[in-house]
Parts: structure tokens; sequence; C-alpha cells
């Protein structure tokens, strides 16, 4: 009964989901976004409501003029922040629904990768190709700050869960960790070998990175004892295929008694790692393309999942005892 | 801690504008600014924007805000003006100003005489009540609370607020207030060099004298005071002594260093280390005539209103020298020398394979010799990753909890030469 198993019902792209997220205040909403240049804002039907198989979207953003790569929810679930191919960060009233952009954030000099809202939401946080991480207001859509972070295209930006951390990850195989009000680098780690770093996530309690590299392999650093002299990585977790493309991890939490992580494999397979124990709980036969996106609910023990090219559908998982099949 | 000038407020609309008020929330996020025509802008701490502009009330035109409170939330600011009126103002809703209270004619009353105007105003850390001090030198605490009351006759019944003014000293020559952390002493400084300690008693609702301090070898009036918890050593310049004087003191850095604010040179600071009195920096100002200094808790900020309507903040942006900041956060291989220390390269530290030289460290942690079986059911055997980790519980920061501490000493009455 724990394990999960599809919701009948599903969400469509015309091209690769590139992000999904679960908006953090409401378990029955999800945004999707997608190569095609679009953000598809979902409302799950209720629990024994019958509902079409295929979903129709409850809103959907377009104005990218290329694809979107990363999308980031405000803490009240009214705002989301896209990054696009296009250089550009727009911010968008999902409640309202509103056709146009809040405020468009110009700057990056190459595509826009990740995004993050810090917990108060009135800091953006944004990585590109361009190799920086720029911090934004969001009101104003000033940039707060620049920071030459990498040496490579930025791949993921995450922020602690009292805002004054920022982790950020890269292809030249290194995580920094940035003090946000002072922006000076507070921590360089890597891997073994150096591996291309995909994504780099602060759990909960912000006092471990989870980060992905294309070897196949998630880890769980401490942060309070990352150094050259015992490396920091308190756990590893391997099984999942991740060696060409900068697949997202999440954390699931909604049963804080099983803490796991879901993390999508190039295989188009979902794997759920039990945090403290490393092994595999679940391998979810998920897509039939790579899966670089996932997101889990910390409301209701709930995952969404979105496909590459060849099932750029968006799908919703949860165990038969969270009775929302 | 080094501090540089980093922005200054662009509010700037006409030359008769001056900093009256400064205040951060409680988390140190956002800073009001109040300005003598009655104004106030919020100042995001971090991006530095400003968020909100709070016009002066035509009905109070020409009154300076005096001192400003933010609730817990953010939601609500209380602020008070020259001329005895203190507004609420709820972000909530629009338009901002709940409701505007005049205590002028009961503070009027109570100083005998016929007008009364405010010089500053302390907020309560939990909103219990206001310390107010008159141009006349009175001490006043203003309890605000709610009663049930019919409104009109034979209409409904309502909560309203009721304000409770208790004379804490009339005519006393008070110059400034401070609270406790808790606030449950006020210390206020008078024109004769000496603190005065009161208690205040929720349940009695009175505010009684305990302590009358001579602040010894002081002979000017004192014109503010900060608190802390250590023994308070005698801070100046150490080159031009008692003629340089302040204007505004506070402490920075949880308490580590004291900021004080030169009088009549521009916005000049000196910061001296608190435990060993020892003079860290000088910071230029704006050469503008100074108003208020105010630092910081969360942020270690250093703000300074001018009587221009300007405000310098300084902060320690960019990096310090070493530890966070430094080469070794970028690479771990490297460590940072010492200033003025002759760096002596090894014999092999350029051998290839050598000790110290070339290639990366390993960080991996424990994964040498580790098998993990294929599809990663078991994912075991990975070495030193055993222990169990908790990614859930977060420990709140004590800063935040200041409810739940015990009531500590303040100072010692002693003063170390």
């Amino acid at each position: 009964t724990s394990e999960y198993i599809a919701l009948p019902y599903h969400g469509r792209h015309t091209k690769s989901v590139t992000a999904v997220k679960i908006a953090p205040t409401y378990a029955n909403v999800a945004a999707s976004a997608s190569a095609d240049k679009t953000v598809h804002l979902w409302k799950l039907p209720n629990p024994g409501v019958r509902s079409p198989k295929v979903l129709t979207p409850k809103l959907t953003i377009t104005g990218h003029t290329e694809g979107i790569n990363d999308i980031s929810f405000t803490s009240d679930s009214r705002f989301l922040a896209t990054a696009s191919d296009d250089k550009t960060v727009r911010i968008w009233d999902v409640q309202r629904g509103s056709a146009s952009a809040l405020v468009e954030l110009s700057g990056h000099t190459n595509f826009v990768f990740a995004l993050a809202f810090n917990p108060s939401s009135n800091l953006l946080v944004t990585g590109g190709f361009d190799e920086k991480v720029k911090m934004w207001d969001p009101r104003t859509g000033a940039c707060v700050s620049t920071i030459e972070a990498h040496s490579e295209a930025v791949t993921s930006v995450s922020i602690n869960q009292d805002g004054t951390c920022i982790a950020s990850s890269s292809f030249d195989g290194l995580v920094r960790l940035w003090d946000t009000s002072t922006c000076s680098c507070l921590r360089t780690f890597y891997a073994e070998g150096n591996p291309p770093v995909s994504s780099a996530l602060f759990s909960p309690n912000g006092k471990f990175v989870l980060t992905g590299t294309l070897d196949d392999r998630l880890r769980l650093w401490n942060i309070n004892n990352v150094s050259s002299a015992n490396g920091g990585c308190a756990k590893t977790y391997e099984g999942h295929r991740n060696s060409q493309l900068c697949s997202h991890p999440a954390f699931v939490t909604a049963d804080r008694s099983n803490p796991r992580i879901v993390s999508g494999s190039e295989d188009g397979r979902v794997h759920v790692y039990g945090v403290n124990s490393r092994g595999t709980q679940q391998v979810i036969e998920g897509h039939g393309d790579a899966v670089l996106a996932v997101d889990s609910s910390g409301q209701v023990d709930m995952m969404a999942t979105g496909g590459m090219e060849k099932d750029p559908t968006v799908k919703f998982w949860a165990p038969k005892s969270a009775r929302l099949v | 801690m080094v501090c540089t000038p980093m922005k200054q407020d662009e509010v700037k609309e006409s030359e008769e504008m001056s900093v009256t008020a400064l205040q951060y929330n409680r988390r140190g996020t956002l800073l009001a600014v109040g300005y003598n025509t009655g104004k106030i802008i919020i100042v995001d701490s971090i991006t530095m924007c400003i968020l909100r502009e709070i016009p002066k009330l035509r009905s109070m035109a020409g009154a300076a805000v005096v001192g400003i409170g933010w609730s817990k939330d953010n939601r609500v600011m209380w602020y008070f003006t020259e001329s005895c009126k203190m507004l609420r103002i709820d972000f909530e809703n629009s338009p901002f100003v709940a409701g505007v209270t005049d205590l002028a004619p009961q503070l009027a009353t109570r100083e005998k005489a016929n007008v009364s105007s405010l010089v500053s105003c302390v907020v309560h850390p939990r909103f219990q009540y206001f310390a107010l001090v008159t141009s006349a030198g009175s001490l006043f605490v203003l309890e605000v609370g709610k009663e049930v009351k019919r409104v009109n006759e034979g209409g409904d019944w309502r909560l309203v607020s009721k304000l409770h003014i208790i004379e804490v000293c009339v005519g006393g020559e008070i110059s400034s207030a401070v609270l406790s952390k808790k606030g449950g002493q006020i210390f206020a400084s008078d024109a004769h060099s000496q603190v005065h300690v009161y208690n205040y008693s929720s349940v009695q609702k009175s505010a009684e004298l305990v302590h009358k301090i001579p602040v010894s070898g002081c002979k000017l009036p004192l014109t503010n005071i900060a608190l802390s918890a250590e023994t308070i050593k005698i801070l100046h310049d150490p080159v031009m002594g008692s003629s340089v004087q302040f204007s505004g003191c506070c402490f920075a850095g949880e308490g580590s260093h004291v900021v004080g604010l030169i009088k009549g040179q521009g916005g000049r600071l000196m910061v001296w280390e608190t435990e060993t009195g020892k003079l860290m920096t000088t910071l230029e100002g704006g050469k503008e005539e100074e108003g208020k200094v105010l630092t910081s808790n969360i942020f270690g900020d250093i703000v300074v209103g001018t009587g221009v309507g300007r405000c310098w903040i300084y902060g320690n942006r960019g990096g310090a020298e070493g530890g966070e900041g430094g080469v070794e956060a970028f690479a771990t291989n490297f460590q940072t020398l010492r200033k003025n220390v002759e760096y002596v390269e090894r014999e092999d530290e350029l051998d290839m394979g050598g000790g110290g030289g070339g290639g990366l460290e390993r960080t991996g942690g424990g994964e040498e010799g580790a098998e993990g079986a294929e599809g990663g059911k078991a994912g075991g055997g990975m070495e030193g990753e055993e222990e169990d980790v908790d990614i859930i519980t977060t420990h709140k920061a004590p800063m935040f909890e200041s409810d739940s501490e015990d009531e500590e000493a303040t100072f010692k009455l002693g003063i170390d030469r």
C-alpha cells in the first residue's frame, strides 16, 4: 500500500517536459514547463470524482520565445517564475491568470537554466549558461547581485529554508555555497572524479545538499562537514541512469517517518530511494522516454513526473494509502 | 569588520527633508525610515530597493516621525510623530492608515503644559507598551489595550482600543530611552549624565524607579544609550580624546562592536570592539549633517540617517579577508596566507604525484572499495555512510525566540578604565 501507483489522469505537452513543480500551498495544483515554450498549470481532480484521462490545463502561460527550462512558485503559490532559453526570466500571476508577465528580468547573456525563490519570496536566484548566478528583486525586476559562480554552465540553484544560503551546481563539477547577503563563497565541494553536476538541492532543514552528477549517482552532503579532509558525503544513491542529461531529484517528506528521494532516470524509470537506507524502495516504469522532471508535494504523499520528447506527458503518482486514487 | 557605503536613499525630495527615525523589523529584512516631513519609506534589506512609500497625512503636515515599531508578522506598523500622534499602518489593507490617535491632550494635561511634543518613542518587543519621551523631558508609558464597549447609546458592543498612560517621570530632563530585551525594564538617560532604570510591571500597570546610575567621568548630557549584557568600557577617539562628541550610538554584531556617530562631522562613524575597547575603524560618511544611527542584528548593516534625507548603509558585502569568502572557500586545495608572511615553497611541491601538488583531492568520501549492487536495490557497502541523517528537523534560531529566554542581567554598574 505504500508503493506509488499512477493516478488515472495525466497532462500533456507537445515537446519535452523540462520541469514540474507542485504548488507549495495547494497539493492539487501543479505546474509543468516544456521545450514547447509553454507552462501548463494543472488542477488535479478530487479523489472519487470522474475526470478525463487527459487533463485540460487550468492555465497555459505563453510568451517566452524559446523553450522553458525551470519554474519556481512563490511560497504562497500565487506567482510563478519561469527561466527560458530566450535568456529572460519572467514572473507570472497564476492566481489571476494574467495573459502577460508581470515582470521580465533580463541580464543573463545565455540560456537561463535554473531558478529558485527564497522562502520569503522577496528574492529570486537564477543560474544560466553564462556561468553566472544572479539575484533579483522580483517586485522591481532589478538585478541585485551577479556572482561569477562557475567556469561552466550553471545547472541548478537552490536556497535553504531560511534564505541565508544559496547552492549552485555546474558542469564544471563543482557545487558552491554562497552567502545570500554578502555573496561570498562559503564552501566548494566536488565528488571524486569531478563529474559534471546536474543538480543541487537543499534538504528541508538546510543541513544537507543533494547533488546529482553525471556518473549515475546522487550524493547527500552534510554542508557543515564538507572539507577536503573528510569529504562530507553522508550518503550515496545509485541505480538510476544519469550520464548525459540534467535530471533534478526531489525530497519526499510528506511521510516524516520515511523520508525518501525520488529521481528520474534516462531510461524512463523513476527511482525512489530511502534517505537513510540508501536502498531503492521502488522503481517505477514511468515514461516512454528519459525523465528529467520530478517533484514531490510537501503536504500529501504525491509525486509528479515529466517525460522527454517521445513521451512529453506529466504524470502523477501516489500510494494507495494516500487515498488519492 | 570592513564596512563601506553601499547605497543611499534615492527619495530625497527637498533639502528640508531629514531622517528622524529608523527601525528594522524583527527579522532584519525590512528597514523603515521616517522623515521630518512625516513620510516613511520601507526598504528591503537584501535588495536595498524601496518597497513602499507611506506619504505624510495632510492633517499632520510638518510633523516629524519620532518612533516606529513593527508587528511580529510585518503586517502592521505603528509610528509616532512629533505632534503626539500615533498612527497604525495596516499593510494588508488599503488605504494603509488604519487609525490615528491624538495623544497630545492627555500628555499635555499630565505635563501641566499647553502643548506637548514627542522627541522619541521605543516599542516594547511584544507590543505591550510604548515608551514616549517628550520635549519637556518627561517619560511616559503608553499601553494600548482592547475593551468591549457600547459605541453608541443602545448600539452594538464593539471591541475598541483603550489607551492607558503611565507617568514614569514628568519633567525629569529625560533625553532618550531604551528597553531591556523583554521589556521589563526601561532605561532613560538625562541631561545630568545619569541613567534612570525603571521596572515596568504589566500587572500593576506601573513603572517604578529602581536605580539612578551616574555615568562616572561624564559631565555632558547623555544623548543616547544602548544595552548589552557586558561591562561597558569607556570608548572614545584615541587621538582627539574628549573633544569628540557623539550624537548617537548603538551596538552592532549582537554586541560584539559599538558604533558611535560623531557629532558635527558629517556622518563619520567610529566602530570599537566591545570586549577590548579597541577602535577598529572609522567610517567616512556623506559629509552631511548627521541624524540617526541604527544597526541590523541579522545582517550586520549600519544605517546612518542624515539631515538631508539620505540614508547611508554600511554593510560587510563582497566577502571578508580570510575565513568565509576567502580562498579556501573557492578551491579546497588552496590556503589563504596570513599577511606579511613569506611563503616558503616545499621541495617536492611541484613534483608530479607528490604531496600537495597537482590533481584533485579526493572528497567523494567513503566510496573507495564500495560495491553497489546492479540495479542499486541493496545500496549497501559504502563505507562511512551507515549513520542515519535527519533532513527534516529544523532548529529554530534563538534570536527569534526571545520570548522563551530568561531576562538576562543587563549590565554591571562598574566601568573598567
